[in-house]
């Protein structure tokens, strides 16, 4: 049977480098995932990522289990992303406004995609994920790529479930309008 | 689940279903309340429409997948130990004492590989063990021992812990070899009684913690003056800044 993530917490805590790197082997590619997502540029997301993982290997000493390892840890990298969407929002005003039409693109080509085919539709899905406003993205990120239950996101964002539950809605009806074309 | 209609509540209104769309096109609720649900969408065209959006919604997300990570994520674990260890962790003492004795006891050669990529001078005086570290040896070394991939990598764990990159990068340099006065004092550990070996592991344990110590406090002195450069830079900026046109708000 896999450790579960607090046995690998209590074992790492003993003394036991084999631990972390059995957890980096778990969480490196959800981290990575959410990360990329949340802020739609691939190198920010590895750097959000290296963040996470070094706040985690330097805490873990002091984890005492009072929430589950993966509340924890999403925590960390929401936090992350939204610290670097401050940073962005900074580096963005002092651009002019042909510069911002730029980075947009460059922003969604960075992202990355698998299937060439689809590329373009991709790119609008992606474009339209990140163009919700922050609340609305984390939960529809959470529940829709992470396959989290609203409960546990409530826990992870410190918010009511029924604010979860309202805050998914008013995000897919922000997409449906937005991907209106694509749905047909 | 999260069951937040009463089951009794056959028929709800149409702006309550419409809170619950989403729990229920992601599969999150309770049976009943689904049921309760279902019978609403069935009369009701509006939210049956809605409902049917929100799936084609869901079913277009989708399409975004992002590209798979593509280091190893072992590798990954270890740059990050090696970057945060100086800093933050060395490993609880005990648990470091007890790796050492596991390589003692388990493989004699292996604790005389590491003293060998640390450099390190083992001297048995009077019963008691001392141990200093030099730079790590220009001269080729005659080959003695090879060492085993499973323990090569706690090596690098400890060769890191004791903060020397020279020293990491000599695990992949001499994995080989051994140098003459090494070699003597190899022979020597492999007769050594377990009493001994624990004791040689403490000594090895405390000569790490003050090497850690040195570079604990070397490391801190760089990021002094790397906060000072950082700082130099942000008034240089600031400066520059206040040379451009002030930006109309948004």
């Amino acid at each position: 049977m896999q450790p579960t993530d607090e046995d690998l917490v209590s074992r790492f805590q003993g003394g036991d480098e084999t631990a972390f790197e059995a957890m980096v082997e778990r969480w490196n590619e959800p981290i990575l995932q959410l990360a990329t997502r949340l802020t739609g540029d691939l190198e920010e997301a590895k750097d959000v990522r290296q963040m996470a993982l070094l706040k985690t290997y330097q805490g873990l000493d002091r984890f005492e289990g009072r929430a589950r390892f993966s509340t924890w840890i999403y925590r960390v990298v929401l936090n992350l992303c939204r610290d670097r969407k401050r940073g962005a929002a900074v580096r963005e005003r002092a651009l002019d406004g042909a510069v911002r039409q730029q980075e947009g693109d460059y922003v969604l080509e960075e992202t990355g995609f698998h299937l060439a085919r689809d590329r373009e539709l991709a790119r609008i899905v992606a474009g339209a994920v990140l163009s919700l406003p922050p609340a609305e993205r984390e939960v529809v990120v959470l529940r829709h790529y992470h396959e989290l239950g609203f409960p546990a996101i409530a826990e992870i964002l410190g918010s009511p479930v029924t604010t979860v539950k309202s805050r998914m809605t008013r995000g897919l009806e922000l997409l449906r309008t937005r991907l209106a074309t694509l749905e047909a | 689940m999260t069951p937040t209609l009463p089951p009794d509540d056959l028929v709800p209104d149409c702006g309550r279903v419409r809170n619950e769309l989403a729990a229920l096109v992601y599969g999150e609720l309770a049976p009943d309340t689904r049921a309760a649900l279902e019978r609403h969408l069935e009369g009701c065209a509006a939210c049956s429409d809605e409902r049917a959006a929100l799936e084609d919604t869901r079913r277009v997300l989708a399409l975004w997948q992002t590209p798979a990570a593509s280091e190893d994520p072992r590798e990954l674990a270890r740059s990050i130990a090696a970057q945060a260890r100086p800093a933050a962790r060395p490993a609880p003492r005990r648990a470091r004492l007890l790796r050492w004795s596991a390589l003692l006891s388990g493989a004699a050669a292996a604790a005389l590989f590491v003293l060998s990529v640390l450099s390190a001078q083992v001297r048995l005086d009077q019963g008691r063990f001392e141990l200093s570290f030099g730079l790590p040896g220009a001269r080729p070394a005659p080959a003695a021992l090879v060492a085993e991939d499973d323990w090569r990598d706690e090596v690098r764990t400890i060769a890191s812990q004791a903060g020397s990159q020279a020293a990491l990068q000599e695990v992949t340099l001499r994995t080989a070899s051994l140098e003459q006065s090494q070699a003597e004092s190899f022979q020597r550990v492999t007769q050594m009684t377990r009493e001994e070996l624990l004791r040689l592991a403490q000594a090895v344990d405390s000569a790490l913690a003050q090497k850690q110590e040195s570079f604990d406090a070397r490391l801190q002195r760089l990021g002094e003056e790397a906060r000072q450069a950082d700082l130099e830079n942000q008034r240089a900026l600031t400066q520059l800044a206040s040379y451009l046109p002030v930006s109309r708000p948004r």
